[in-house]
């Protein structure tokens, strides 16, 4: 479904990317996991369009997109949800989660409809919806993250930058249970983590990342058994 | 020390304050999202101006003035936006291209209409209306009113239509918006040529006040950046209460304190700024 094949990304001088090839398939979900600094979010960022790779290539089903920008790979249903949240502050829970939607064209009902189902996946944020993102808190601020990017109906893969590192055990299994009933309906997902929490309660493949190169890619269970990778990993 | 006297400044201050807002909303609504100091939005004031004026007077219609120059600056902002800042991101670069545009606007204007300072007021708004012993200037109250319609017809735009929804959530975050699948670029081309009829409009109303001369816009830039540091740097709240603040307390020194007319504005923002250095409503210490 994605194939992302030998970019190579530079921010000014340093040299992040260093020709990362990966797949996704289609219904799967993606581990990509790596120490700090390893280009784990350098590398969600390239695939949503924020960088423009030096060389190699971006496709989506079968369609070139190494340089398209942002919102077309927006309207061909990628959708990216930041590791620091960057909600939209100053507006409400609901106007955050309706921008997608109006970006889409949804007819009135339509949003409606969709509204809700997000609601029904995050009660809390039907409790909030009238307040401004800058009032929640972190676990709430981070369904809201994840809420906006699932809300579209033309969602088809989902960028997640650590979804639930910092967050209490309430607030981890709230979004672990949304994200594993994601999986079950089918959604394709890339989930970026540092600590593999995630990693141990939903099934999928995995990729370790260091110093800006793939070091291993397999699924979850071929990484349990690599043991020295988890001790230089995770320590 | 008369009552008389101090409304005539009050009004005359909101009527200055509603000229101060219209320019110095465009500046801040430029700069929240698009995150653009334009040097140049003071010749835009001027430019429409003259343009307004032009048509006016050989029209002796003021809605003709008002409708053209806000036509004429929005396309001109426009244009602007898309052939000379667009793909210059680099403050920097951005600051230098608006000073040269100014530069440029600045001396065409002066070439082209000289010294002297044109003023033209339409006959049925000359005079006064009187109200007891208080005289009040027409055209002040013409100013007011059109002020309020712009600000009423401004803040809808910006709160209860999708296009302010969307400007609001780019001025949050730039990247993010983008990710949602709103095409930025085109927010940016509307967002700069809607500011910039704000400031052709403004500086055509102050022509039957103050009229025109070359220089008048870049002059009343100045306040604006002022003002919209007071307000607070990517507040649209902020910028409106500061530009009614600062009009009233400047008439006020016009009439009672005539020595500290021009600088009033600069206190004021030296003392919030003090006390609050993200200005009154600020988001951003810049």
């Amino acid at each position: 479904m994605l194939r992302v094949k030998n970019i190579e990304v530079h921010i000014g001088s340093l040299y992040i990317l260093q020709k990362i090839s990966l797949e996704l398939y289609e219904k799967e979900t993606l581990f990509i996991i790596g120490s700090n600094g390893a280009g784990k979010t350098t590398l969600l960022k390239t695939i949503m369009g924020f960088y423009r790779p030096f060389s190699g290539s971006i496709e989506f089903r079968g369609l070139d997109i190494t340089y398209l920008p942002p919102y077309e790979r927006s309207k061909l249903g990628i959708k990216y949800a930041p590791d620091n949240r960057r909600l939209f502050t100053s507006l409400s829970v609901e106007d955050n989660l309706m921008i997608p939607l109006l970006a889409d064209g949804l007819p009135k009902n339509k949003i409606l409809d969709r509204i809700e189902y997000i609601y029904n996946l995050f009660p809390d944020l039907k409790r909030l919806r009238k307040l401004k993102a800058s009032q929640l808190s972190g676990g709430q601020q981070q369904m809201l993250n994840i809420g906006r990017a699932i809300i579209s109906p033309n969602t088809k893969i989902l960028l997640l930058d650590e979804p639930v590192e910092g967050l209490s055990p309430l607030y981890v299994s709230k979004i672990t249970n949304a994200l594993s009933e994601l999986a079950k309906e089918g959604m394709s997902m890339i989930i970026v983590e540092t600590r593999p929490t995630l990693m141990k309660k939903l099934k999928g493949r995995c990729i370790v990342l260091n110093g800006g190169r793939v070091v291993f890619d397999g699924t979850v269970e071929d990484l349990v058994i690599k043991q020295d990778l988890i001790k230089i990993y995770f320590g | 020390m008369s009552l008389e006297m101090f409304i005539s400044a009050l009004v005359d201050g909101v009527a200055l304050g509603f000229i101060f807002l219209m320019l110095s909303l465009g500046l801040s609504i430029i700069f929240g999202l698009m995150r653009i100091v334009n040097f140049a939005h003071g010749s835009l004031f001027t430019l429409g101006a003259y343009i307004g004026y032009e048509i006016a007077s050989r029209t002796n219609n003021i809605i003709y003035g008002i409708l053209v120059s806000l036509l004429s600056i929005g396309v001109i902002g426009a244009f602007i936006e898309k052939y000379f800042l667009k793909y210059r991101k680099d403050p920097l670069i951005q600051v230098i291209v608006t000073i040269g545009l100014m530069i440029i606007f600045d001396r065409l204007a002066w070439i082209k209409w000289g010294d002297i300072t044109y003023i033209w007021t339409p006959q049925w708004l000359e005079g006064s209306l009187r109200i007891g012993s208080i005289i009040i200037y027409s055209y002040r109250v013409f100013i007011i009113i059109v002020g309020l319609i712009v600000s009423a017809g401004t803040y809808y735009l910006f709160t209860k239509t999708r296009f302010g929804l969307f400007v609001r959530a780019g001025i949050d975050d730039r990247e993010m918006i983008q990710a949602f699948g709103s095409n930025i670029e085109r927010l940016f081309t509307i967002t700069f040529a809607i500011g910039s009829m704000l400031a052709g409009l403004a500086g055509f109303l102050l022509v039957p006040w103050q009229g025109v001369y070359p220089l008048i816009g870049t002059n009343y830039l100045l306040y604006a950046f002022a003002i919209v540091v007071i307000g607070g740097l990517g507040s649209i709240e902020g910028t409106i209460i500061a530009s009614l603040l600062i009009g009233i307390i400047q008439q006020l020194c016009a009439y009672y304190a005539p020595y500290l007319t021009e600088i009033s504005v600069f206190i004021v923002m030296f003392i919030i700024l003090y006390l609050r250095p993200q200005g009154l409503f600020g988001k951003v210490i810049a």
